[in-house]
């Protein structure tokens, strides 16, 4: 992954080209990845849309960023957070009127039940598409927690920081996300082992 | 190495390091342990809330100190002298503890002598919050064994396309210059066209020239000078319509004539109505009540008229609408 530097980030505040390329350039697996994982396998389509979406508000907004007040890569994840986030709400409002709600699912994103759904071919084996199913039942909040701290590999203070929340919640919300796939893939676990 | 991962393996030595001191004494049921995490997070919030508070009741206590003791009223916030009185470092830990309410004050002698209810209850609350911050970094721990990464990476995202980048950094180019354009356009006004110029100017030489003149033929004489200027359009659609020239005053008589006879017809028809009414309501309108029986068909209205007067002796027949059904041939008006 290209470095993000500093002066880089301020030479795409003056709208060099060559800068905005090499940010892209750097940040575009793990923007896709995470919005992949996030909201699963059955917007394998739209993803690279939304990816791009995600890359215009950045750069929209890129005048206003701070660099002594935060990292640019923790910067960007907000926007990834908050888009992927938005991309549920307004799919939830469509099929809000659709889906019952049941007693046990005040956590879950209805949205995500598309998830759940055969899907077209993919690269995952079968154990990789057991974990994405898995990951859709958790709720968004311990979902993206879990997504950017075990595949993203950021440190608490920086999801925190993303997801506007303090540590001690990260790490809860880490806690119940782990134990709930670690129920759930106990077989491919107990297999494995 | 990149920063995240050196991260990572800091906090994990640290992990197994506190797991191995945990492990054997601190297997809790899964309930009771968030039973008291929830428990403790509340308590860490109110724990915090209550230091805010003295902070603030400190604050407060010591600028009506200032006032009170200097006088000075008026006197602004100076973060100057805040930072001045702020209490050293020899200071602070002699520092009375604050009044926290209903909870009892200690007096600056004991404070740094015994340990308080308060303390003891406040030490407590930072300790069990501590210890299980300990607990959960230590179950994290176990999780990460037993869910480790290389497990996880099996749900593979997918490849970005080859030209997911040029498309992206192409969109956002485009992007930045259409709100720049936006932005500047609307403080740029538009430059008129020439043809718009030519016609103006025209317009204003012949209005110049046709000032005060007769208006006999204003078609033949627009046309001729209209084709004839050096700056007229020739081939312009506008060139071949027929117009009579502006010129001079226009009579705003016929205008007032229109308005005139607009108001008197509205008022004709609101005066007057559409169909006349039936001749029995007119004559029932303008005959008076009191002989209204009179020129009744049938002796009722006689006999409702003696009952009348007994009831109410002394009473004026005034309402016309009680003689209408008498002077009714058939009983209903139309």
């Amino acid at each position: 992954m290209t470095e993000i530097t500093t002066e880089l980030v301020l030479k795409a505040q003056g709208g060099d080209e060559d800068a905005n390329r090499a940010i892209v350039e750097g940040l575009h697996r793990p923007v896709i990845a995470t919005i992949f994982r996030f909201l699963g396998p059955g917007y394998r389509r739209e993803v690279e849309d939304l990816a791009q979406e995600v890359f215009l508000k950045v750069f929209r907004a890129i005048d206003k960023f701070d660099p002594s007040r935060a990292k640019f890569t923790t910067w960007v994840y907000t926007f990834v957070r908050n888009h992927c986030f938005d991309v549920l709400k307004k799919r939830r409002l469509k099929t809000t009127s659709m889906h019952a709600v049941g007693p046990d699912e005040t956590d879950r994103d209805f949205a995500d039940r598309r998830e759940l759904q055969p899907t077209e071919a993919t690269e995952n084996t079968e154990l990789g598409r057991r974990i994405g199913e898995a990951l859709a039942t958790l709720g968004e909040d311990q979902r993206m927690v879990f997504i950017l701290r075990e595949y993203e590999s950021l440190d608490y203070r920086e999801i925190a920081s993303i997801t506007g929340v303090n540590e001690g919640t990260v790490k809860s919300r880490l806690f119940r996300a782990k134990e709930s796939l670690r129920k759930q893939l106990a077989p491919y676990l107990e297999a494995g082992a | 190495m990149s920063v995240h991962d050196e991260q990572n393996s800091d906090g994990g030595r640290g992990d197994k390091r506190r797991g191995d001191e945990r492990r054997g004494d601190e297997r809790r049921g899964d309930e009771q342990r968030s039973d008291e995490r929830r428990g403790d997070k509340r308590r860490g919030d109110e724990r915090r809330s209550d230091e805010r508070r003295s902070d603030e009741r400190r604050g407060d206590e010591r600028r009506g100190d200032e006032r009170r003791g200097d006088g000075k009223h008026s006197q602004h916030f100076d973060e100057v002298e805040a930072a001045r009185h702020f209490p050293s470092e020899e200071e602070w830990l002699d520092l009375p503890a604050p009044d926290l309410g209903s909870e009892p004050a200690s007096s600056p002698e004991s404070s740094a002598e015994a340990a308080t209810p308060e303390a003891t209850s406040f030490a407590d609350r930072v300790m069990r919050a501590r210890e299980e911050e300990q607990a959960l970094d230590a179950q994290l721990a176990d999780l990460h064994q037993a869910l480790p990464n290389d497990l996880l990476q099996q749900f593979t995202a997918p490849t970005p396309s080859k030209s997911f980048v040029e498309d992206t950094v192409a969109t956002v180019m485009n992007d930045r210059r259409n709100r720049w354009q936006q932005m500047l356009s609307r403080y740029v006004a538009p430059e008129p066209s020439p043809v718009f110029v030519s016609r103006t100017l025209t317009a204003l030489r012949r209005g110049e020239a046709q000032d005060g003149a007769q208006q006999d033929d204003h078609t033949q004489t627009a046309a001729a000078g209209r084709q004839a200027g050096p700056n007229s359009a020739p081939h312009s659609p506008r060139a071949q319509l027929p117009y009579t020239p502006l010129t001079g005053k226009r009579s705003n008589w016929p205008v007032f004539g229109l308005i005139a006879a607009a108001a008197a017809a509205i008022l004709w028809l609101q005066l007057t109505d559409a169909a006349p009414a039936p001749l029995e309501l007119r004559l029932a309108d303008q005959a008076s009540p009191a002989v209204a029986y009179g020129n009744a068909t049938s002796p009722m209205a006689a006999i409702l008229a003696r009952v009348a007067h007994d009831e109410e002796p002394f009473s004026v027949f005034d309402a016309p609408a009680d003689g209408l059904w008498l002077v009714s041939t058939t009983g209903d008006l139309r």
